[in-house]
């Protein structure tokens, strides 16, 4: 796989939300992700997020080594953060359904070789976002629940191994 | 000049460079009520910062800490200027609310705090509306509180724009059938636009 390729749809995306952005009851018990996790800021083009399925083993093994990956990468990762988690082809569909084309594509950067973007997501559907944040992009990882750790992803995809 | 106007016009205290209010000396009552403003800014205050970082309030060098500082503060004192429309129980589990959101330590740097207009406009709402649960609470990237209510599948989340305007976004899902909307509204409207969607399944639980 070459950085620009598309995501299979079968696999998944996984992204840092930090504790301002997800969604908390009264108490402040998480219990979801806001429209804003998924906002292009104004100085971004694309939306990033790492590629479960680069990682090896089973579903629960992959999110734990891309989380380690998202902690060993430039971003900030807080005892608070979360990681949503989303279906390829489910997020194609939700956009498609909106009349808005992305692509989600495979590209590695120098601190995450896992590194994926969100191509051509519209920064002013909150509609579009909300049912990303409601249902699509929605399979939530608290950082607290992953085993502490830490480890840059592998140069290569486990399918290329 | 308003009643937390006055209050916090007292000289030599730690907030005024916050505020940056002229000098005013006050009664014995307006004495009173201002130790009480300070302990509430006093408990919000990051442990890590020093007498030479205090000083820096009064100067255009902020950093983030010191941002999120100010913003907590602001927020604090105008819950405390709408004090006796909130019982103490809400108060108090509001002001932790906040503190988890401009949490130095959770906070994105990259993130405005929340910002002075952003927040009256949510103490307007939750002045309006009443709710007898407390929102959660979220922000964006621009410095506009979130505020959030959810029903089981159901969702409200109200994003405070400055200038008493919101947005409002809807998301339900019952059995298969799932419904969304959004829109802009001034907040003389909200309980209007909300109406069709059932609003006491999210603030009067």
């Amino acid at each position: 796989m070459k950085s620009g390729d598309k995501l299979p749809d079968d696999h998944h995306i996984i992204r840092r939300i930090p504790f301002a952005k997800l969604r908390k009851d009264e108490n402040d018990n998480i219990i979801g992700v806001l429209f804003e996790a998924f906002k292009l800021r104004h100085n971004e083009q694309t939306l990033s997020a790492t590629y479960l399925e680069y990682f090896p083993g089973s579903k629960k093994e992959q999110i734990k080594r891309a989380v380690w990956a998202i902690r060993a990468s430039n971003l900030s990762v807080t005892s608070r953060s979360g990681f949503a988690i989303g279906n390829v082809n489910a997020i194609h569909t939700a956009c498609k359904n909106r009349n808005h084309k992305i692509r989600i594509v495979y590209e590695p950067e120098d601190d995450n070789k896992a590194h994926s973007s969100v191509r051509r997501l519209p920064r002013d559907d909150t509609d579009l976002l909300e049912l990303l944040a409601a249902e699509t992009w929605s399979e939530l990882v608290l950082n607290k629940d992953i085993k502490p750790g830490e480890a840059p992803a592998p140069p290569f995809p486990a399918s290329q191994t | 000049m308003s009643e937390l106007g006055t209050i916090i016009h007292k000289a030599g205290n730690p907030i005024f460079p916050l505020l940056n209010l002229p000098t005013y000396t006050g009664s014995k009552d307006t004495t009173s009520l201002v130790g009480v403003l300070t302990r509430i800014v006093a408990s919000t205050r990051p442990s890590t910062m020093n007498q030479s970082k205090e000083l820096a309030y009064s100067s255009n060098a902020i950093t983030l800490e010191e941002q999120l500082y100010n913003s907590r503060a602001n927020c604090k004192l105008k819950i405390a200027s709408v004090a006796m429309h909130l019982n103490q129980d809400w108060r108090t589990r509001f002001f932790m609310q906040l503190d988890n959101l401009l949490d130095i330590n959770e906070w994105d740097e990259d993130d405005q705090p929340v910002t002075d207009d952003s927040f009256s406009t949510l103490l307007r709402l939750l002045l309006s509306i009443r709710p007898k649960r407390r929102p959660g609470l979220g922000a964006t990237s621009n410095g506009h509180i979130i505020a959030t209510w959810t029903s089981g599948k159901n969702r409200l989340t109200i994003e405070c724009l400055p200038g008493d305007q919101i947005r409002w976004i809807v998301f339900s899902s019952i059995d298969d059938y799932k419904e969304s909307a959004v829109g802009q509204t001034s907040l003389d409207r909200i309980t209007d636009v909300l109406g069709p969607y059932q609003p006491e399944q999210w603030f009067d639980r």
